[in-house]
């Protein structure tokens, strides 16, 4: 038994020494593909549409990166907590999928210039007495959330006395209200929105007075940082000649919430 | 080779971790408790019943262990409110878990049901042994023997499998896991310490099942 655990141990320590290094701009060029992570279960970022074919807002940024770049693109597809982590072991060259800036995943990869902004707003229910999201600091609610969300962290501070439930995907959210597992959810509006039709019989209410605003960036691996400047000055590019909003528009039907101002130098 | 290993962060929530391994343990305790008293019925059921209840017990078990237990949890979790039954996240789990294992432990404990011989009944019966002596001294040997290891392995599989509860927001350790490695962004670091904490889980889960196994019905296991 002792023999078997030791063996054991030395092989999670073979496994857990392989991560390895993300490529550099020329090794994707050479190469002549470059690897998109995007969640596949996540309209109108991206999700399979009615051909089985992956579409949406992610999708079409990921083609148009691609393009500027002269490669073909491939698009990887990744859960919510996996978009860091793949990056870290090489999987993917670039993570969408809303992948919030923030400091503690900048120590482990690298971010561009903002590709949209996020600002958080409550999707909820008439069976649910709050006119703003501080109403919802009381200890008979429960706030549903997916594990993997930066939004769980946040909230802790924000919202401490509500019970939490974590589900696994966003139409899980919004279904876990609609059956009254939970009375609301805290995170960006825009990206949840999508969901509510699936549930006519219940009267959705969105509180949107933002909770605070945040901006999500395209993530690479590291250590290089030429993609990054290349992405930023493809970026800088496409936002002052209005492409991201439009793109933005044609799948969210909306500008931007908070519109993202290009600034020429990074 | 470029990465850090970075181990504090995540030992720093090994209490949290910790917690949540207890909660493994009561989900895979509870499963396979509730599924050995079923599995008692449904073994009864396949060797002495009658017709019906023999139909009754192989549609069970047929049903249960030809679908994902993943499935049956979902259904219960997801499709039941739909009817008006609203399960809490850890009721739907345990419920799931406990007719899985029933259906599982309905063959383990036939088996060991199979394996006393019609003979050695009637012979304790003719040194005038009372029907709990026979239970006690006679059946109860065998059937420890014979389904000792497929039963320790079962247990092994609810420890282990107990993890997709937190597909359904249990807290448990994989739960747990998923959300510091989200905060930490050390998944590498999370998931190993995770896969230790289940191995030293099973191990002694293991040693103890033997130790019982070697106490009470002198099965012969290594303890280590």
């Amino acid at each position: 038994m002792l023999r078997q655990i030791l063996a054991l141990a030395a092989l999670l320590a073979l496994i857990c020494v392989t991560p390895v290094e993300a490529r550099s701009l020329d090794e994707i060029l050479k190469d002549g593909t470059l690897r998109v992570g995007v969640n596949p279960n996540f309209p109108p970022m991206s999700s399979f549409g009615m051909t089985n074919q992956l579409e949406g807002f992610d999708i079409d940024v990921g083609r148009r990166i691609a393009e500027a770049m002269g490669v073909k693109v491939e698009f990887v597809t990744t859960e919510t907590a996996q978009r860091v982590p793949f990056l870290v072991s090489n999987r993917i060259d670039i993570a969408l999928g809303a992948l919030t800036r923030t400091p503690e995943r900048a120590k482990l990869i690298a971010f561009t210039v903002p590709l949209h902004s996020e600002s958080m707003g409550v999707i909820t229910t008439d069976k649910v007495s709050a006119e703003t999201w501080q109403d919802l600091n009381r200890e008979d609610i429960t706030l549903v959330n997916m594990r993997g969300n930066l939004s769980v962290e946040i909230l802790k501070d924000k919202l401490p006395k509500p019970k939490v439930l974590l589900v696994d995907g966003n139409a899980d959210t919004i279904r876990a209200i609609a059956q009254g597992r939970a009375d609301a959810l805290v995170e960006n509006v825009d990206f949840f929105l999508n969901f509510l039709k699936n549930y006519r019989n219940v009267t959705w209410r969105v509180l949107d007075d933002p909770i605070f605003v945040a901006y999500c960036s395209l993530g690479v691996g590291r250590p290089y940082q030429d993609l990054v400047n290349f992405l930023n000055v493809l970026l800088f590019d496409m936002h002052s000649s209005g492409e991201i909003n439009a793109l933005w528009e044609r799948w969210y039907g909306a500008p931007m919430a908070v519109p993202i101002n290009p600034v020429p130098w990074f | 080779m470029n990465y850090t290993f970075q181990f504090a962060a995540v030992l720093e929530e090994l209490p949290y971790l910790l917690g949540g391994a207890v909660v493994t343990l009561q989900i895979a305790f509870a499963s396979f408790w509730g599924g050995a008293v079923i599995g008692l019925f449904g073994a009864l059921a396949k060797v002495y019943g009658g017709v019906v209840a023999r139909r009754i017990a192989a549609g069970y078990v047929t049903l249960l262990t030809n679908t994902p237990a993943l499935v049956q949890i979902f259904l219960l979790y997801y499709a039941l409110p739909d009817a008006g039954i609203l399960l809490e996240p850890m009721t739907a789990v345990l419920i799931g878990l406990v007719l899985n294992a029933g259906a599982y432990l309905t063959e383990i404990l036939r088996a060991g049901v199979l394996s006393v011989r019609r003979s050695e009944i009637e012979a304790a019966a003719t040194l005038g042994m009372s029907q709990l002596q026979i239970v006690r001294y006679v059946m109860l040997p065998h059937i420890a023997k014979t389904i000792y290891a497929p039963l320790s392995n079962f247990f092994v599989w609810l420890v282990l499998g107990s993890s997709l509860a937190a597909l359904f927001g249990v807290e448990e350790l994989t739960g747990r896991a998923i959300n510091i490695s989200t905060a930490n962004l050390r998944s590498i670091e999370t998931f190993t310490i995770v896969a230790a904490i289940y191995i030293v889980l099973t191990v002694i889960a293991s040693a103890s099942l033997a130790l019982v196994g070697r106490w009470a019905f002198r099965v012969k296991a290594k303890v280590f």
